[in-house]
């Protein structure tokens, strides 16, 4: 009988004991963001070489107020009686700090990664010509919505009785929705964001009076010039911004369709392809033009911060983009540049990190026949498509340098580089402040449920990737087409090309399984 | 009689040294220099051109036997312009700074169904002892070459080690040449 009681209070003690272990949360080793040696690792130079980056430095940083991060909830597409309801009923919501508590274990992380992915750098009261006004949106810009849901912004309750909508989160560039309604999250996003601000400015252009014309015209300028003017680069792109008007950046803002965007740091008019950020664990480097290296979680929490967008902030030759007349930075959290007052908390960027690596590709609905994709795998190594999209990532992870930049001999060093250019347009990668001089190859896996293809989206599918026509001059693109062009040669990466039609449409479904 | 006699002995030993030593030289007709290698479990045939050999040559002469040969590294074709332009760089035959690739016989000796080379070749700088062995064919006035022989692109710096790239290239050579000289 004692033997049994000091059993019994044994066997309590071992449950106490391994349930205390398994409450204890998790501790986690997070990276320390604004690190301004790791900084200078990870950051590749400019094409040039000759500019100086200098990014904000760490006590600018740290004295940023930190982000909060409240739940939010989906904009949904309802008719007016029905979102009023709606809208009625988040109002009552109480708000939900979700970095109030540390998460308890990597689940919980992962999971709270997703909230800051979702996370708007914008809030503004909801109201009613909101509600209109978006739905005008879709409508002219052609926004590819989901089912009853406007994927690309939300609703955020943040204190009690008041509604905000939120925009500029990480899912508004990075979210795709698919013909069938489908949403994934982490693809190559669907928001025209750029065609989308065409329309709104273009509307407002209508209703500027002619006294106010100059103001206006240099307005948008002035802000074209702090996203993408690169004042070291003598080259058409940029010389274009020292004079450009409204009315041609309506136009330029008009043609980028879903899937492209013109990034800020980059070429006006000229998109960038939006990355898929599923798999993104593996890739080595970040960005198109492969900007930033990717070692590790930190790397990845960086580029988040950079990108979201603190970059702005970077001095380029003593061009500070979005500084006081681009010369003088502000005292930190009093920028004017979206996303530049406040930063993400270590652990919101650490969350982001793991769930950005935990990102899992949808389910693959293409079924083709063995003998089909037999094929086209062995035309996938015949027509050497292996050697840069190597498995089993599809992607050597190297930079192939563009035609007009030679690698000086400490990148081969440095940097993983595949010494041979596809001969594509290099002016992403020559003439922006993003430019280094490199395409990053990208990864073939996801290639199913993306596209436009091409550094800017010209293409918009694989069977007009691999058409010979895209070469020539009078090529219509069937993505992404410049303002003013009637036709263009998207040239370059010419594999595939001379392939018969059936070994063609074995390859396509080949790629179309990866 | 001593001043004949050493003529005499003179021409003998002239006569008897061109016999031994003398050898067969050769003007090269054509050339043909193919490779294969391994990429992704897909062979990829390729070739180089640019040949220019010098050969002396007697199957029944073999210890002043000898050949060089060079080949152009910018001639490199493997059916992909992108590729070869790829090869062409510095990370796999640098063909600026090192134009040649050349092949220079130290040693040749009879084999069962053959001959064998015991050769230096010089690939981006590299220079490596090979064994090139071959078998020769002779009809009238012409012979024909053809040689075999395996090398590791990394003991050359041709590119790095790869998941899909073979280390290991093999190489055929064809020579069909026309005797000159006895």
């Amino acid at each position: 009988m004692k033997y049994s009681r000091l059993a019994l209070l044994g066997l309590f003690i071992c449950i106490l004991f391994i349930l205390g272990f398994q409450l204890k949360p998790d501790t986690f080793e997070i990276p320390k963001t604004w690190d301004i040696s790791e900084i200078k690792k990870f950051m590749l130079p400019t094409a040039d070489g000759s500019t100086v980056v200098t990014t904000i430095s760490e006590e600018y940083y740290y004295k940023l107020p930190e982000m909060k991060v409240y739940k939010s909830y989906p904009v949904r597409l309802l008719d007016i009686e029905a979102n009023r309801k709606y809208i009625d009923s988040l109002k009552l919501l109480n708000p939900v700090d979700y970095f109030q508590d540390e998460p308890k274990n990597e689940e919980d992380l992962i999971r709270l990664g997703e909230e800051v992915f979702s996370a708007p750098l914008i809030l503004f009261d909801y109201s009613d010509d909101f509600f209109k006004g978006l739905n005008g949106e879709i409508k002219a810009a052609e926004i590819p919505v989901s089912k009853n849901v406007f994927p690309y912004y939300t609703y955020v309750v943040d204190e009690k009785l008041k509604l905000k909508v939120g925009i500029f989160s990480c899912a508004m560039c990075h979210t795709r929705v698919m013909n069938n309604g489908q949403t994934i999250k982490g693809a190559q996003g669907t928001f025209p964001m750029d065609r989308r601000d065409g329309f709104n400015a273009e509307n407002q252009f209508k209703s500027v009076s002619k006294e106010n014309l100059q103001q206006f015209n240099e307005g948008m300028r002035k802000g074209r010039m702090s996203l993408q003017k690169a004042p070291w680069v003598n080259h058409s792109s940029q010389l274009e911004l020292d004079t450009i008007n409204a009315a041609r950046i309506i136009a330029y803002l008009k043609a980028i369709p879903p899937g492209v965007m013109i990034r800020h740091g980059s070429n006006f008019n000229q998109p960038a392809n939006i990355p898929d950020l599923i798999g993104i664990k593996d890739r080595k480097y970040l960005d198109f033009t492969g900007l930033m290296m990717h070692r590790n979680v930190g790397d990845l929490m960086r580029y988040a911060a950079f990108n979201q967008t603190l970059d702005m902030l970077n001095s380029y030759n003593g061009f500070i983009p979005a500084g006081i007349d681009f010369k003088t930075l502000q005292e930190p959290g009093k920028a004017r540049f979206v996303g530049t007052q406040k930063r993400y908390s270590e652990m919101q960027l650490f969350a982001l990190g793991k769930y950005l690596y935990n990102l899992k590709p949808p389910t693959n609905p293409n079924k083709f026949p063995d003998e089909l994709l037999k094929k086209g795998e062995l035309l996938f190594k015949r027509e050497g498509c292996v050697t840069c999209h190597t498995p089993p990532l599809y992607t050597n992870n190297k930079l192939t340098p563009v035609d007009g930049f030679t690698p000086p001999a400490s990148h081969y060093d440095s940097y993983d580089i595949f010494d041979i250019s596809v001969e594509t347009n290099p002016e992403l990668a020559l003439y922006t402040r993003r430019g280094t001089g490199y395409y990053k190859v990208p990864s073939l896996l996801g290639v199913w449920y993306r596209g436009p293809f091409g550094h800017s989206g010209n293409v918009a599918t694989l069977e007009d990737w691999l058409d010979k026509r895209r070469l020539r001059d009078d090529y219509v693109p069937t993505g992404f087409k410049p303002a003013f062009a009637k036709s263009m040669a998207v040239k370059g990466h010419e594999f595939g090309l001379d392939i018969t039609k059936v070994e063609k449409e074995a390859l396509i479904a080949f790629l179309k399984t990866l | 009689m001593k001043i004949r006699y050493v003529i005499f002995c003179s021409v003998i030993l002239t006569f008897i040294s061109n016999w031994v030593f003398a050898q067969d030289s050769w003007r090269v007709d054509s050339t043909r220099v193919v490779f294969h290698i391994s990429n992704a479990g897909l062979d990829v045939e390729g070739t180089i051109d640019g040949i220019t050999c010098n050969i002396k040559f007697s199957k029944n002469k073999l210890v002043k036997s000898f050949f060089t040969a060079t080949a152009k590294s910018e001639t490199i074709q493997t059916g992909i312009k992108l590729r070869d332009k790829h090869l062409k760089k510095v990370d796999y035959f640098d063909a600026e700074n090192h134009p040649t690739i050349k092949i220079t016989s130290k040693q040749i000796t009879k084999t069962k169904n053959g001959f064998d080379s015991n050769c230096s070749i010089t690939i981006k700088g590299q220079t490596k002892d090979i064994n090139i062995p071959f078998t020769f064919k002779q009809t009238d006035n012409k012979g024909e070459f053809e040689g075999f022989f395996s090398l590791n692109r990394l003991d050359f710096g041709l590119g790095e080690k790869s998941i899909i790239l073979s280390d290991t290239v093999e190489i055929k050579i064809w020579i069909v040449a026309t005797i000159v000289t006895n």
